[in-house]
């Protein structure tokens, strides 16, 4: 009897002793990855690229024709342009158009606007670490352009910013 | 006799179970172990690094390629030995040195992507 309540015993401090191994081993193996893991941030150069890309896409001829994208196809101008939904859930693309005098004219957008409050929030506390990967790359753009609305041709300014998140 | 037999048997025993104990103890430290340098080397030889680069590098340019361009990937290259290169779900996926992809990088691009496997490279097709 005594004898198997030692057994039982040894096999508990057995036990403890294994995962007091596990976690010196994971805890070093811990310390090695934030060593040696290096996190490589290309979002603003995604950013650069999607941007160029919708740029393409709306200037198809040197001119924005602002009656031939539907007020449907501007909530969703990623996917007006063919990038697909996979795709988009990523980023955030605002477009402001702007008339000769200065008055917005057309808006084309996609994407989660919070992305923006996130960027924003990152840059005033600045981010340190891990938290540097979650920051959302960003560019903004603005284009002198002809445009074409309401059968009048005349050239104008569009903002455009472009964000991109982590994977 | 039969005394002295019970008590050498008893401690026979005893010491066999000591044995295996032990031997138990030794090949489980020792699996932790191994588990713990394998981890520790794939961080120290940068295959993770190599893997990321690769599928950082390929994915900008698919995402700024049009159509009609290819581009060709040698299977011995810089990072190391690509065994694989898969495009699945919008992520690209790159092999290197028998470390295979789990999360992948994602990609975006507006036409066709492919890839084409060659005796010595990749070739990955715009269309």
């Amino acid at each position: 009897m005594g004898s198997k309540i030692a057994q039982a015993g040894e096999s508990i401090i057995m036990i403890y002793r294994l995962v007091l191994i596990g976690i010196i081993a994971l805890v070093v193996f811990g310390l090695f990855q934030m060593t040696y893991t290096y996190h490589i941030d290309v979002k603003t150069s995604e950013a650069k690229i999607l941007s160029r890309g919708v740029a393409k896409c709306l200037f198809s001829g040197g001119v924005l024709d602002l009656e031939k994208i539907s007020e449907g196809e501007r909530k969703e101008i990623l996917n007006y342009c063919g990038y697909s939904f996979a795709d988009t859930k990523r980023f955030y693309v605002n477009l402001r158009a702007f008339n000769v005098n200065g008055e917005e004219i057309a808006r084309f957008y996609q994407g989660d606007s919070g992305k923006g409050w996130v960027k924003k929030l990152f840059d005033t506390f600045v981010a340190k670490g891990e938290q540097k990967k979650r920051i959302p790359g960003r560019i903004t753009k603005e284009y002198k352009a002809h445009m074409l609305n309401e059968g009048e041709k005349f050239e104008g300014t569009l903002l455009m910013e472009v964000l991109v998140n982590d994977d | 006799m039969n005394g002295m037999g019970y008590q050498h048997k008893m401690v026979n025993k005893r010491g066999t179970h000591l044995v295996n104990k032990a031997v138990i103890h030794i090949i489980i430290v020792g699996v932790v172990f191994v588990l713990f340098f394998m981890a520790v080397g794939d961080s120290i030889n940068g295959r993770g690094v190599k893997q990321q680069i690769l599928e950082k590098q390929l994915a900008l340019l698919i995402d700024s390629a049009a159509p009609g361009m290819s581009f060709e990937v040698p299977k011995k290259n810089l990072h190391g030995f690509i065994q694989k290169i898969e495009l699945g779900n919008g992520k690209i996926f790159v092999a290197v040195e028998g470390l295979f992809s789990i999360e992948g990088y994602p990609y975006f691009s507006r036409y066709q992507v492919n890839v084409i496997e060659e005796d010595n490279k990749f070739i990955i097709k715009v269309e």
